[in-house]
């Protein structure tokens, strides 16, 4: 293999889309930053989905996104994308709220060898249904998911991901493998 | 090199991870698809976990069950405090948290002084004796030790050299904390001594009492236009009640000025007072 091409999420909106609206939101511009939330809003989104299974607590956490990116706009130097910027932001707020929140396990997922029941999928599978792709990465174990979204959906490198992560690249190499094989077990391919 | 080759369906599985990392050797990636080739199972696997990971690239974005910019906008929009701002409101409270600072500072310091004068109180009355352990004062955790005395009907003085009788036994319900230590002693023998030096410690601590008082009152005065109205009706009239008893205690116990009982209740109003006006001095400001 081969390193994984950026997934089509990741370019769109494309780069530089924005690119006036964040200059304007940084300049205290309410509006533009309303458009760049509408622009980003579904991508936030979907990652802090997958990183944390429970949509409702999803939400939340998208909101968190906007409102500290609300408040850190000053600080970006436009070195990267905006949209860079903001999905690895989105990536710092949903593993910091996992910190601060340890201790309420019951809206988060289980621990790390948990077998995610509270992230089963919504609709009960029949016998002989296969379950889909998205609902086979809920039920990852914590550390196998937040790898695979990362690496396998959001495509970013292992080192990025240890990085982010605070492990090594070995650990979150390891950890990617067995989602993988654990996926293959759940699609029951 | 050559050692990898051949592999069988567990060097297969072990590789596989840096085979789709593409970090494993030119030798064993080789040797990976000649296995692949020939195995179904494993061909399998690698054909379904890079199924997997395609379709993991191409999923779609997902999509919030509400707008959530209305919550977001709430929230930006929510007023920013400056730090000038924050300032000032620490300013404004800490002018507000002034007086119930020296209310506090001032509790403080006469505890330690009627303490002070108590403890040298008991330590000089080693001439009196005691025919048995009486009930001393009731220990209170407000600030100023009492320094009372039991009921009057079991006490008698015999007004010479201060010597103390008492003719019946009663529970001693106060002890002594000794200072810095937290240790607590019973003071066998010191409940007629007090009651003998009953009137030298009253005479002492009435006026720091009223001292304490006096500036307390000022405080609450100070305050009265932060707190409800309602409020310094009832300290009103909660003090009016406490100085009436006050006033009998002082009037009967300068017609008994050796009386136990009447110097605890006494100290007790006094102590209710000094409670009350403490109180009203901390309480916070009407919003």
């Amino acid at each position: 293999m081969s390193a994984v091409a950026l997934p089509e999420s990741m370019t769109v909106p494309s780069s530089y889309a924005g690119d006036s609206d964040v200059a304007l939101a940084a300049a205290g511009d309410r509006r533009a930053f309303e458009r760049l939330y509408h622009l980003h809003v579904n991508r936030v989104f979907s990652l802090c989905a997958r990183m944390v299974t429970d949509r409702t607590r999803a939400e939340e956490l998208t909101q968190d996104v906007f409102v500290r990116a609300w408040e850190k706009l000053h600080l970006f130097r436009g070195e990267s994308a905006f949209g860079t910027w903001l999905h690895r932001m989105t990536v710092n707020v949903v593993l910091n709220a996992r910190k601060t929140e340890g201790r309420n396990r019951a809206r988060f997922e289980d621990d790390e060898e948990g077998n995610g029941v509270d992230s089963l999928p919504s609709r009960p599978l029949a016998p002989g249904d296969r379950m889909d792709l998205e609902a086979a990465i809920a039920t990852l174990p914590k550390g196998a998911r937040r790898v695979f979204t990362l690496h396998d959906i959001e495509g970013y490198k292992h080192e990025e991901i240890a990085e982010m992560l605070g492990v090594t690249s070995g650990a979150t190499k390891a950890q990617l493998h067995r989602a993988r094989l654990l996926l293959r077990e759940a699609l029951n391919r | 090199m050559t050692t990898y080759m051949p592999l069988d369906c567990d060097g297969f599985a072990t590789e596989l991870a840096d085979y789709l990392e593409g970090e494993a050797p030119d030798a064993v990636r080789a040797a990976m698809k000649s296995h692949a080739a020939g195995c179904a199972d494993c061909r399998q696997l690698l054909e379904d976990i890079g199924t997997i990971r395609d379709e993991a690239a191409a999923l779609p974005t997902l999509t919030p069950s509400r707008d959530l910019w209305a919550g977001i906008a709430e929230r930006i929009d929510a007023p920013v405090i400056s730090i000038e701002k924050k300032r000032s409101t620490i300013v404004v409270r800490r002018a507000w948290m002034r007086p119930a600072i020296a209310a506090a500072a001032l509790v403080v310091f006469t505890a330690g002084i009627t303490y002070s004068i108590t403890s040298r109180t008991i330590k000089g009355g080693g001439d009196s004796t005691a025919a048995a352990p009486r009930q001393v004062a009731t220990a209170t955790p407000a600030p100023a030790p009492s320094i009372a005395e039991p009921p009057a009907p079991s006490v008698s003085t015999s007004g010479t050299n201060g010597t103390t009788t008492a003719s019946a036994p009663s529970t001693s319900t106060r002890n002594v904390e000794r200072r810095g230590t937290g240790e607590r002693r019973e003071p066998e023998g010191t409940s007629s001594r007090l009651v003998a030096n009953g009137e030298r410690v009253m005479d002492e601590t009435q006026p720091m009492y009223d001292r304490e008082i006096d500036k307390l009152r000022q405080i609450v005065k100070a305050r009265r236009t932060q707190l409800d109205p309602k409020t310094i009706t009832v300290l009103e009239q909660s003090i009016a009640v406490i100085d009436s008893a006050i006033a009998q205690s002082r009037r009967a116990l300068k017609a008994d000025p050796a009386s136990g009982y009447l110097a605890k209740e006494l100290n007790q109003s006094l102590e209710k007072k000094v409670e009350l006006l403490r109180t009203a001095a901390m309480l916070p400001a009407r919003t």
